[in-house]
């Protein structure tokens, strides 16, 4: 079916339109070049006075795995008492289960989500949500960092090469898109009992510091060839003063690609009464310096929350903050994690400092191509919060009327006050998809241009930036209108994205001995089979 | 970029090296030798002996109504039926892999019912631990590699975990140490030895002496990494035995590690639980009668649910396990095993695939960790129950009675 979406405002950073009037037409699942008569359209759909953009893109959000899905269970309050919203779709009427995840997100107008931490262990759980969540498409990031073989062979004194051939078996057993590091060394650390574990502090048992781990993956990466950089959760987060961790890291990266995730985590300085202050500034500076560097901000927003994460280092501190006062801690193969609930005050010294350092970070780094715009969801808030973020860099009379709400002491502190930068539709189209599709090299997406995935969204022009990207006025994934004004409509399986680089062969056989004398499951079970995923669980896996 | 290629789920049976998991069990264990002229003979677990035997010596069956042979296309409008006028069916049994859990979620969803595992009590009072604060945990491979002192809570377990005693306590193949761990039992009466040594770790007194409770607080206090490996627990004490326990470990994790180690309650009940937590945020006795989920660990018990007779139709989805289902006032429409015999023939009856037998799937090891990976390891004519559940969702595929 041929379509043509007429007479749109459109927002392409990739091909620099900014705001031109123009028609985009698309072919079944492909956007295509104007037909030589355009009377051969299929359907016309009048899209005149709407904004158009390529289908969202999120870079860093926790919609599935072991560690999310225990935060469902340890939480019913937080999803009680939910009203059918869309009756007659199967489990549409659940809140924070997988189909409302696929919902939520392509009434938001967003595509293609990536689920950042995913652990080798559990990559099929991974996998199996994935294949429950409707619509988008889904990646993962296989976390590396904690794991015994690793550790063992930087121990060992093992060549890069052996490093990389490793990881990049992993990626292929595990079936994701890119390798991410949370607290290199940090939950090894965890099992033998340390509690604070920094940049150059060594994992015992191997002598090895999380900088030597941090190196080792982020040149496997680089090695590998896959387009997405190593993507990092540093050490210490959420510690007062952490901001100078972060700087050390983007130090350490040495002029290599590297994407720092939810920086705003660590971007406490350790000044003032409350010991606590804003470290923005700092961080901003190092990124705008450091081109190499890529980051996504997890900006806060108040309201009740869990954090999710697999720096159980992290969870575990953060246990005497649990509200509601319940927690979880696991250790597992090759890492841990922990589930804290908690909620982000807007009266609260802290929480209205991380507020408005997310803020400041978004703001004070000025190339909208190297800064994403997270919640690191469901940590500093749920994704469902992002239009309301959009609004706060959009507008800063908005911004002013929550300075004028938050905790008087960090408002003063603050530099929001004195940033009148506001995004436009053009930078908000960079961050959301064109910078977002390059930084996963998903070059056919994020873009409108002939040949790119019929992913597509149109807005209806708001002075309310929150309202305007609440609600997606249409929706078309594959070419497939999912979403009209504002609510789904069809809800078609969604793929999964995936990379499989190439490595040495010798890797599976130093693999399959350490396996066969550690693990508790054999490789030939750990590695997750196309064929056996598509049978199983109806995954469509797309390699890249 | 390439689409993921139509390739056949690969078979161990054409697969000589190991990697087929086994569903038997909760450890999952998939470094068994697999079966050979579709005889299981060689394998080292009387359990997983037992569930392949059975399963090869039965790859088709014919569907029966009341006893009596059916089509297949009749058997499944019979069903269908079934569903359609029930006022409120209670999907229960749930001895199958993640597959079978989903078509039980799915079914529930579409024909507004609840869903109970057999062993939903025990399931039931470790989500309500859960629920109320939380704990810490870890997994069978790290209790494997790191343990130095296991504190075994529960009943003896060999007959449910056959293999655990092999691949855990015994275990020397360990990353920092050759050495097999320490292991206490308590039996499936640990409650007062597990109160007391959380009392004498407090520096609270204890009402009496109680040298064994002394004793394993020293092995506690000495331990690197000490497990308290939960296993069955006697039903009067089962709750305060596991938010003791829970509680002790967050207690000496505040200056030492420890962790619990759950190792579930029976085959299917961590899939149906967290397949049933991501599908709609809740899990276990999960109501989809109002057309949304409302949990109710008690309301919602299956016992309960026949016993009051609120619910007017047991489905009963076994592809694991051949025992029949109790017997109940309300009609039955089972998806069973192809070798379920029955005292009192089911309204529906309809053989289904056994999955890491007779058809691929997922399973999850009773830590929760891991979902295994099962490959069908012979040919069989028996349908998967995710088919027959495609075909009762869609109205216009069943054939009216």
């Amino acid at each position: 079916m041929l379509t043509c979406l007429r007479g749109g405002t459109l927002y392409d950073p990739t091909h620099r339109i900014d705001g031109e009037i123009g028609d985009v037409w698309f072919r079944d699942g492909h956007i295509c070049a104007p037909p030589a008569n355009a009377a051969d359209a299929d359907r016309v759909i009048d899209v005149s006075g709407k904004v158009v953009m390529a289908g969202g893109i999120d870079i860093h959000s926790h919609i599935a795995g072991g560690n999310v899905n225990n935060a469902r269970v340890l939480l019913p309050e937080q999803h009680l008492a939910e009203r059918a919203r869309y009756a007659g779709q199967p489990f549409a009427s659940a809140k924070w289960s997988a189909v409302d995840t696929g919902y939520r997100y392509a009434e938001m107008g967003f595509t293609t989500v990536v689920e950042p931490a995913v652990l080798p262990i559990n990559a099929a759980q991974a996998h199996a949500e994935f294949a429950d969540i409707p619509i988008i498409d889904k990646a993962g990031l296989a976390i590396v960092g904690n794991d015994d073989f690793l550790l063992r062979l930087l121990r060992d004194g093992a060549e890069q090469q052996r490093v990389t051939d490793y990881i990049a078996w992993l990626l292929h057993a595990t079936r994701c898109l890119g390798v991410k590091v949370i607290n290199a060394g940090g939950a090894s650390a965890f099992k033998a009992n340390v509690r604070a574990f920094g940049l150059d502090d060594e994992v015992p048992m191997y002598g090895v510091s999380s900088r030597r781990i941090l190196n080792a993956v982020q040149h496997a990466v680089m090695q590998m060839g896959i387009a997405h950089p190593v993507h990092v959760h540093c050490n210490n987060l959420g510690v007062a003063g952490n901001v100078s961790t972060a700087l050390a890291t983007i130090e350490a990266a040495d002029g290599l690609p590297m994407h720092l995730a939810h920086v705003q985590f660590y971007g406490y300085g350790s000044e003032g009464e409350h010991g606590f202050s804003s470290g923005a500034r700092a961080l901003a500076d190092a990124i705008n310096a450091h081109r190499n560097i890529t980051v996504d901000v997890g900006q806060v927003l108040f309201g009740q929350t869990v954090t999710i994460s697999g720096d159980v280092l992290r969870q575990f501190d953060a246990r005497h903050i649990a509200t509601p006062r319940k927690w979880v801690i696991w250790d597992a193969e090759d890492g841990g994690g922990g589930v804290v609930p908690y909620r982000y005050r807007a009266r609260n010294f802290v929480n209205a400092t991380q507020w408005a350092i997310g803020l400041e970070l978004f703001l004070l780094v000025d190339d909208p191509w190297r800064v994403f715009f997270t919640t690191d969801h469901p940590n500093g808030a749920p994704f469902t919060a992002y239009p309301q973020l959009f609004r706060l860099l959009m507008d800063r009379d908005y911004r002013a009327e929550w300075l004028s709400r938050i905790n008087s002491d960090a408002a003063d502190a603050s530099l929001l006050r004195h940033l009148d930068r506001e995004y436009g539709l053009y930078e908000i189209a960079v961050m959301t998809r064109a910078a977002p599709a390059r930084l996963l090299g998903l070059h056919d997406r994020g873009h409108l241009a002939p040949g790119a995935v019929a992913d597509i969204t149109v807005y209806e022009e708001n002075a309310d930036k929150a309202a305007m990207f609440a609600h997606a006025s249409l929706l078309f994934k594959d070419g497939q209108c999912v979403v009209e004004n504002g609510r789904v409509t069809h809800a078609c399986r969604g793929r999964v994205h995936a990379v499989e680089p190439d490595f040495g062969r010798t890797i599976e056989k130093a693999v399959g001995d350490y396996f066969d004398r550690y693990h508790f499951i054999t490789p030939s079970n750990f590695c997750l089979d196309t064929g056996h995923l598509a049978q199983a669980l109806g995954t469509e896996l797309i390699m890249h | 970029m390439s689409t993921t290629p139509e390739s056949p789920v690969r078979s161990a049976a054409h697969d000589a090296g190991t990697g087929f998991g086994c569903p038997f069990c909760a450890l999952a264990c998939d470094d068994l030798s697999p079966p050979a002229d579709n005889r299981a003979h060689g394998m080292d677990c009387e359990r997983a002996r037992a569930g392949f035997t059975l399963a090869l010596e039965h790859t088709e069956a014919t569907p029966r109504l009341a006893g009596v042979a059916a089509t297949w296309d009749d058997a499944v409008a019979a069903a269908h039926t079934l569903l359609r006028n029930a006022r409120l069916p209670l999907f229960h049994g749930l001895l199958g892999d993640l597959g079978d859990a989903r078509s039980a979620w799915s079914l529930a969803a579409r024909f507004g019912g609840v869903v109970d595992h057999r062993d939903g009590d025990a399931m039931a009072r470790a989500l309500g631990v859960y629920q109320d604060s939380g704990w810490i945990t870890t997994s069978l491979g790290e209790a494997r590699n790191r343990a130095d002192l296991i504190v075994w809570v529960g009943e003896p377990i060999h007959d449910a975990l056959p293999r655990l005693r092999e691949r855990l306590f015994e275990c020397r193949q360990r990353l920092h140490t050759d050495a097999a761990p320490e292991v206490v039992e308590l039996g499936a009466r640990p409650r007062e030895r597990i109160d007391h040594v959380r009392t004498l770790h407090g520096g609270r007194p204890l009402p009496h002496d109680d040298p064994d409770a002394t004793q394993l607080l020293e092995q506690l206090r000495n331990a690197r990494y000490a497990v308290f490996l939960i296993g069955r627990l006697a039903d009067d004490e089962a709750d305060m035995a596991l938010r003791t326990a829970g509680e002790l470990v967050r207690e000496l994790n505040e200056h030492q590690r420890a962790a619990l180690l759950l190792t579930g309650q029976g085959p299917g009940d961590v899939s149906t639980q967290l397949c049933g937590a991501w599908r709609n945020g809740f899990g276990l006795r999960t109501s989809l009668a109002r057309g949304y989920p409302e949990q109710d660990i008690k309301r919602f018990a299956a016992r309960r649910l026949l016993d009051d007779g609120e619910a007017d139709l047991l489905v009963w989805i076994s592809s694991l396990d051949a025992t029949p289902p109790p017997q109940t006032r309300q009609p039955q429409l089972v998806f069973g095993h192809p070798a379920m015999r029955f005292d009192h023939e089911p309204a529906v009856y309809l053989p289904v695939a056994v999955p890491g037998v007779h058809r691929a799937g997922f399973i999850h090891r009773g830590d929760a960790m891991r979902l295994v990976t099962l490959f069908a390891v012979t040919a069989s004519t028996l349908p998967d129950l995710a088919a027959l559940c495609a075909r009762l969702l869609d109205d216009e595929a069943v054939t009216p009675c």
